[in-house]
C-alpha cells in the first residue's frame, strides 16, 4: 500500500460517492405536488438556515433579551410548544435542528389559486427520510387527535384513502403523507389535485415558463421566495380596472410607472437572502423600460441624464432620500400626463391665479426653473437655537432641489419671503438673516416670551423654518440647524454623480436610536403602562432598545427599472452599524 | 339581577347612623367584600382578611385615608404625564394611566370617587381631544374628591377641559354659549326639578340666559384659563333671583345657594355608592343634605357618613348594583394579585362600555343595568378567560389563578373552588353553583391531557378554569 499516493484519487472518489450518493438521496422539489393552475407560491428553500438565524444570530439574541420578547417566549402557549417540541425530541431520538432536517431540508412551500373567492391553500413540507417523516407523521396524528379531545371536538379525523394514499379530514382541512412529504390543504380536492399531480408525474407548476423565467430573474440561493402569476390577471377586468383607475389619478403620478410594469409583466417575484451581516429582500418584475407607455416614460429620466443624486447625510440622520421628478418636463407634457378635460382646466385656472399667491411668480415658470433632482432627509436634531426644550421631539426635515436655472432661487425666495412675512403677522414669527461660510441663511423663529394658542407641549419651538442656497441646491428646512448643516454638506459635493436608481432611500439605525433617546420620557410612559414595570425596570428596558436599534445598521432600499426587467432592492446592512460605532 | 327576598322598609332616622355590628347583622368576610367593591377596585385575600379582623370603623378609616404611598407610586405616575403626547395623541396613554393610578395607587377610594366626580362632570377627550387638558380636570378633581364640593365646582368653571368640552372658551360678550350655564345647573349642581317641592324647576330659561353673560370673557391662553375684560359682559345679571354684575364664581355661589343643591349631590352620591333601585326619596336624605349644607358642602364629611352608615352595609344594599366595567376587570387583577399594565385594558374597557375620559355624553354613563346586554356580557367572560387562561397575549402569565393558588397552599379542587369563591365572592353563592364547580374539576380529573403535557400543567389548567367559571357566575356581574 502506498497510502500517500493513493490518497488522491481515494479521496477523488470520496468526493464523488458522497456527491452520487447526496444526489441519489436528494429530496424532490415539494412543487412537483403543486398543480399547474396554481398563480401564487411562496418556498422556504432552507428552513433549517432560517431556525439557526432565528436561534442563534446575535441580533435575534438581542431581541429576546428585550422584556416584552421575553415575556412572549415565557408564555404559557410557547412553554407548550416547547414541551411539545421535547415531546417529539424523546420520541423521535433526535434533536429539533436534526428532526427539522430530516422533515423540511427538502423545503416547504405553500401554493394557492388567487382571484376568486375564498383561495384554496395547499402546504407541502419536503421530508429527507421517508422513515422519519413517517414516524413523525403517526405522532403528530396521534397528539393533534388528543388535543380534539380535550377541548372536546366530537369525530375527530376521518381517514380516506385516495390513490392509495391515506388522507385525513378535519373539518374543511385535509392532509396526508406521501413518501417523504407532508401534505396539508385548506380543501380535501386541493389535496386530491395535489396527489395526482404528484402521481400522475405532469401537470406541475415546475413547467410553467412564467415561473422558470422568475427564479432565473432572481439572485441564486434564496433562503425563501415567493411568486405571483401576472398573466392570469392582466385579462380580468377588476385587475385592468384597477390598473386604469391608478393610472389615471394624478395623485398617484409617482406610481405609473410601476403601474405600466406591473401591466406588462407575466410574474412578480421576491426572493430573502443572507450574506454574513447583509440580509436582501428583492422584487423583480419580466418588464422594464422596453415597451413602457409614453406616458410613464415621460416620469422616467432620459437615458442621458443620472436618475438620483447621492444621499445626503448629515448627523443623526434619521432617513435620507433620492428621487427623479422632473417637473418642468411634467408641466409642459400635462396635457398628455393628466388628459382628462376638467383636470386639464383647473390645472390652467392654478396657473393663472398661482402668480397671487406665489408671490408675483407663476407656477409653470417656478416648476420648469425646477429641477430634477430631489432630496428629503430627515434627522434627530441634537442642537436647538431655542431655550425652550418642546416636550415632543419632532425630528428636523428638509427638502433639497436641484436648480436647473438660478433663478429658481430667487423664485422661491419671493415666494418663502412672502409667506415668512403673513406667518409673522399670525404667529408672531421673526425672520432672521444670517451668514454662513459663503451662504445666506433665512429663517424664521418663534418668540419664546409669549403664549401660542393651545400649544400646551411648546411642540412648536421643534421648527425654526429656514432656506438657503448652495450652489445649484436650494434647501428648504424645518430648522436652521439643519439648514445650516445641509449647506456645508451640498457644497462640499462637487461635481455629483448619480446613481441610475430611480429612488434611493436610506434609514439609519443610529439616527433611529438618537431619535429614541430624545423621546425616552415617552418611552419610559409607555413602557411603564404596558408592563406595569418600575421606572428603573423601564429605563434598563430603554437601554437595551436603544442599544439593538443602534445595531440594526442601515435600510436601503433602491428601486431600478432596466429595459428589460425592474428590480426593488431591500437591504438592511448590520456591519455599517459596527462601522459608525467603531 | 336576582330577585331579592322582601326587605324591611328603611327608616330614614337611623339609615345614616353608624352601623355596628349585630347578631343580625354581624361584620362578616361578605361585608368586607361589599365595602371593598363599594368603595375601592375590590379587595385581595389580605385585604379580606384584614377587614374581617379589623372590624368596620378601622377598615373604613383605611380606606378614607388610604395606605402610606411606600413606593412613590403618585409620584412616579406623576412624572409619567410628561411622556403623555399633550395633544390630540395621547388620549389612549391617558385613560391607561389612569387606570394604572385605579389599579395600584395606595388610595383606591380616591381614584373612585374621582371616577364618580368624571361621571358627574362627564366631560369627553372626544371633543376635548387634549390629553394634557383631561389629566388637569383629573386632578382637579382628584384633589377636591373628598373635600369641597363648593371650591371644586368653582374651579371646574375654568378648567381648560370644561372650558372646551362646554364651549366657554368660545364665550363672548355679544354671543354668550349658554352650554356651560345649563350644565351647571341642570347636570353639575341643581337637576332640573325642586327635590323638596314636587312639579317645581329649580331654575328657568331665563336663568340660563343671564347666567351665561357671566362666564364670557374666558380664554384658553397657552394652556390656562385666562379672562378677556373686553370679552366679558359686565352689567347686571339676574340669576335665581339675585341681581348684580356676577362673574363666573357668583354663579356657583348662587346655585349652591338653592334648595336644592345639596340634594341633588347627595342623591347623586347615592346612586354611586348605595343603590341604583331604592329610591333617593327627599326623607331618606334629608339627613344627608342638611348636613352637607351646613358642613359648607364638605363632600368628604358626607362621603364618610355613607361608608359608615347602617344603610351602606344593609341587606337592601348588598349587590344591588350592576357592577360597572372598570370595576369589573380591575376587581379581577387586584384580586388575583396580577402585576399587568394597563393599555391592553383600554380597548378592552371601551367595549365593555366604560373607557375612562370618554363618556358617551354631558350624562355620563347610563350605568345600572345599561352596562349588561348579550354582547357586553360575553366580552366580560371573554375578558375573564383573557385574564385567567394565561394564553392570552395581551395579559400573558401575569394574572395567573394557578399561581396564587399555589402562594396560597390551595391544592385539592375543594380547596380551590373555596378560595376563589371566597375571594371574590366571600362564598355567598347558591349551594348548587358550587357543586357546579365541583362537579367541573371531578370531570375535569379524568378528562384527556395531550401526552406532552406534564401532571403540573393539567392541574393548573384546572385551577385557571375554576377561577373563570367563578368570575362568569350571575353573582360576580353585581357589586
Amino acid at each position: 500500500m502506498r497510502p500517500r499516493q493513493q490518497g488522491g484519487w481515494l479521496a477523488g472518489l470520496a468526493i464523488l460517492l458522497v456527491t452520487s450518493t447526496l444526489r441519489a438521496d436528494a429530496p424532490g422539489d415539494p412543487l412537483r405536488f403543486v398543480p399547474d393552475k396554481a398563480n401564487a407560491i411562496f418556498k422556504v428553500e432552507q428552513p433549517g438556515k432560517i431556525a439557526d438565524l432565528f436561534l442563534n444570530h446575535e441580533l435575534s439574541r438581542q431581541v429576546r433579551a428585550i422584556q416584552v420578547v421575553a415575556e412572549l417566549y415565557d408564555s404559557t402557549n410557547a412553554r407548550r410548544f416547547y414541551q411539545l417540541l421535547s415531546y417529539f425530541e424523546k420520541q423521535m431520538g433526535m434533536s429539533t435542528l436534526e428532526l427539522l432536517d430530516k422533515l423540511a431540508g427538502g423545503g416547504i412551500a405553500v401554493a394557492s389559486e388567487l382571484g376568486g373567492g375564498a383561495p384554496p391553500v395547499l402546504l407541502i413540507v419536503q421530508g429527507k427520510d421517508e422513515a422519519v417523516v413517517k414516524k413523525f407523521f403517526a405522532i403528530a396524528l396521534d397528539v393533534a387527535e388528543q388535543e380534539l379531545a380535550r377541548q372536546d371536538v366530537k369525530g375527530g379525523f376521518k381517514k380516506k384513502t385516495y390513490r392509495d394514499v391515506d388522507a385525513y379530514g378535519f373539518d374543511k382541512i385535509a392532509f396526508a403523507r406521501v413518501g417523504d412529504a407532508m401534505l396539508l390543504a385548506t380543501r380535501s380536492n386541493a389535496l386530491k389535485a395535489a396527489i395526482d399531480c404528484y402521481k400522475d408525474g405532469s401537470g406541475s407548476i415546475s413547467k410553467v415558463k412564467a415561473l422558470a423565467d422568475a427564479r432565473k430573474a432572481l439572485p441564486k440561493g434564496p433562503l425563501a421566495w415567493g411568486w405571483l402569476h401576472l398573466e392570469p390577471f392582466h385579462a380580468r377586468p377588476e385587475f385592468k380596472e384597477g390598473i386604469k383607475t391608478v393610472s389615471l389619478q394624478p395623485l398617484f403620478f409617482p406610481v405609473w410607472p410601476l403601474a405600466d410594469v406591473v401591466e406588462r409583466s407575466p410574474y412578480v417575484a421576491a426572493g430573502i437572502y443572507q450574506q454574513g451581516q447583509e440580509f436582501m429582500t428583492t422584487v423583480r418584475m419580466g418588464s422594464g423600460m422596453k415597451g413602457m407607455s409614453e406616458r410613464a416614460a415621460l416620469l422616467m429620466p432620459s437615458a442621458k441624464e443620472a436618475s438620483t443624486l447621492p444621499l445626503l447625510k448629515p448627523a443623526n440622520t434619521l432617513a435620507s432620500l433620492s428621487f427623479h421628478l422632473d417637473l418642468g418636463r411634467f408641466w409642459e407634457n400635462r396635457k398628455k400626463l393628466i388628459p382628462g378635460k376638467q383636470e386639464g382646466m383647473q390645472l390652467d385656472q392654478l396657473e393663472k391665479a398661482s402668480a397671487l399667491f406665489l408671490g408675483g411668480v407663476k407656477l409653470s415658470t417656478l416648476l420648469k426653473q425646477a429641477g430634477a433632482h430631489h432630496r428629503l432627509v430627515a434627522v434627530q436634531q441634537t442642537k436647538s437655537v431655542y431655550k425652550t426644550t418642546p416636550n415632543q421631539p419632532i425630528p428636523g426635515f428638509a427638502w433639497v432641489i436641484e436648480m436647473r436655472d438660478p433663478e429658481f432661487a430667487r423664485s422661491m425666495e419671493t415666494i418663502l419671503r412672502g409667506a415668512g412675512l403673513l406667518a409673522s403677522t399670525q404667529a408672531n414669527l421673526k425672520m432672521v438673516e444670517e451668514k454662513h461660510g459663503p451662504h445666506k441663511i433665512v429663517s424664521y423663529r418663534f418668540p419664546e416670551d409669549r403664549k401660542f394658542g393651545n400649544d400646551t407641549g411648546s411642540i412648536r419651538f421643534n421648527f425654526s423654518p429656514a432656506f438657503v442656497k448652495s450652489g445649484k441646491q436650494m434647501i428648504l428646512s424645518s430648522t436652521v440647524e439643519l439648514a445650516r448643516e445641509l449647506a456645508d454638506l451640498v457644497a462640499q459635493e462637487g461635481p455629483t454623480r448619480g446613481s441610475t436608481a430611480s429612488t434611493h432611500w436610506q434609514f439609519y439605525a443610529t439616527g433611529g436610536a438618537a431619535a429614541l433617546r430624545s423621546a425616552e420620557k415617552q418611552l419610559r410612559t409607555q413602557y411603564i403602562l404596558s408592563q406595569a414595570l418600575s421606572p428603573k425596570e423601564a429605563q434598563d428596558q430603554i437601554r437595551q432598545l436603544i442599544a439593538l436599534v443602534e445595531r440594526l445598521g442601515v435600510l436601503t432600499i433602491e428601486t431600478n427599472y432596466g429595459a428589460g426587467d425592474f428590480r426593488l432592492d431591500i437591504r438592511l446592512n448590520l456591519d455599517h452599524a459596527r462601522e459608525a460605532r467603531d | 339581577m336576582p330577585d331579592k327576598p322582601e326587605q324591611p322598609q328603611i327608616d330614614p332616622r337611623t339609615a345614616w347612623e353608624r352601623y355596628r355590628p349585630t347578631d343580625a347583622s354581624p361584620w362578616d368576610v361578605k361585608k368586607v367584600g361589599h365595602l371593598y367593591r363599594r368603595a375601592a377596585f375590590g379587595a385581595t385575600m389580605a385585604e379580606l382578611e384584614e377587614g374581617l379582623r379589623a372590624g368596620p370603623d378601622r377598615t373604613v378609616d383605611l380606606l378614607l385615608q388610604g395606605k402610606p404611598d411606600r413606593d412613590n407610586l403618585l409620584g412616579v405616575t406623576a412624572e409619567m404625564v410628561l411622556g403623555i403626547p399633550a395633544g390630540a395623541g395621547g388620549g389612549q396613554q391617558a385613560t391607561a394611566w389612569w387606570l394604572y393610578r385605579m389599579m395600584y395607587a395606595p388610595h383606591p377610594l380616591r381614584e373612585k370617587i374621582t371616577l364618580f366626580w368624571h361621571n358627574h362632570f362627564a366631560t369627553s377627550n372626544r371633543k376635548v381631544n387634549n390629553a394634557g387638558y383631561m389629566i388637569g380636570q383629573y386632578e382637579l378633581m382628584r384633589r377636591h374628591a373628598q373635600g369641597s364640593f363648593r371650591t371644586m365646582l368653582r374651579e371646574m368653571s375654568t378648567d381648560p377641559a370644561m372650558m372646551v368640552w362646554l364651549d366657554t372658551n368660545q364665550s363672548q360678550r355679544n354671543q354668550p354659549n349658554e352650554n356651560y350655564a345649563r350644565e351647571l345647573m341642570e347636570l353639575f349642581s341643581l337637576g332640573i326639578n325642586n327635590y323638596r317641592r314636587p312639579g317645581q324647576r329649580n331654575y328657568t330659561e331665563q336663568d340660563i340666559r343671564q347666567a351665561a353673560r357671566a362666564f364670557t370673557g374666558l380664554r384658553l391662553e397657552g394652556g390656562r384659563s385666562g379672562f378677556r375684560a373686553n370679552q366679558h359682559d359686565d352689567g347686571e345679571k339676574t340669576v335665581l333671583g339675585q341681581t348684580g354684575r356676577w362673574r363666573p364664581a357668583d354663579i356657583v355661589r348662587i346655585c349652591l345657594e338653592q334648595e336644592s343643591a345639596p340634594y341633588f349631590v347627595a342623591a347623586k352620591l347615592f346612586r354611586f355608592l348605595v343603590s341604583e333601585t331604592i329610591p333617593a326619596t327627599p326623607e331618606l336624605l334629608e339627613p344627608l343634605a342638611r348636613r352637607f349644607r351646613e358642613s359648607d358642602y364638605n363632600f368628604g364629611e358626607m362621603l364618610e357618613t355613607v361608608l359608615r352608615s347602617n344603610l351602606f352595609f344593609s341587606a337592601q344594599v348588598y349587590r344591588s348594583r350592576v357592577k360597572p366595567p372598570v370595576d369589573f376587570a380591575l376587581e379581577i387583577v387586584r384580586g388575583l394579585q396580577g402585576r399587568m399594565g394597563t393599555t391592553a385594558l383600554v380597548t378592552v374597557l371601551e367595549g365593555l362600555g366604560q373607557r375612562p375620559f370618554y363618556p358617551p355624553s354631558v350624562a355620563g354613563w347610563d350605568a345600572g343595568r345599561a352596562w349588561l346586554n348579550g354582547q357586553t356580557l360575553l366580552f366580560r367572560h371573554n375578558l375573564a378567560l383573557g385574564l385567567t387562561s394565561t394564553t392570552d397575549d395581551r395579559f400573558g402569565r401575569r394574572t395567573d389563578p394557578a399561581r396564587l393558588a399555589r402562594d396560597n397552599n390551595v391544592r385539592s379542587d375543594e380547596e380551590v373552588v373555596d378560595f376563589f369563591l371566597r375571594l371574590f365572592l366571600q362564598n355567598d353563592v347558591p349551594a348548587n353553583a358550587r357543586n357546579r364547580l365541583l362537579e367541573y374539576a371531578r370531570r375535569a380529573h379524568n378528562g384527556p391531557v395531550p401526552v406532552y403535557w406534564s401532571q403540573r400543567d393539567a392541574e393548573e389548567q384546572r385551577v385557571r378554569a375554576i377561577c373563570h367559571l367563578v368570575l362568569t357566575l350571575p353573582e360576580f356581574q353585581l357589586s
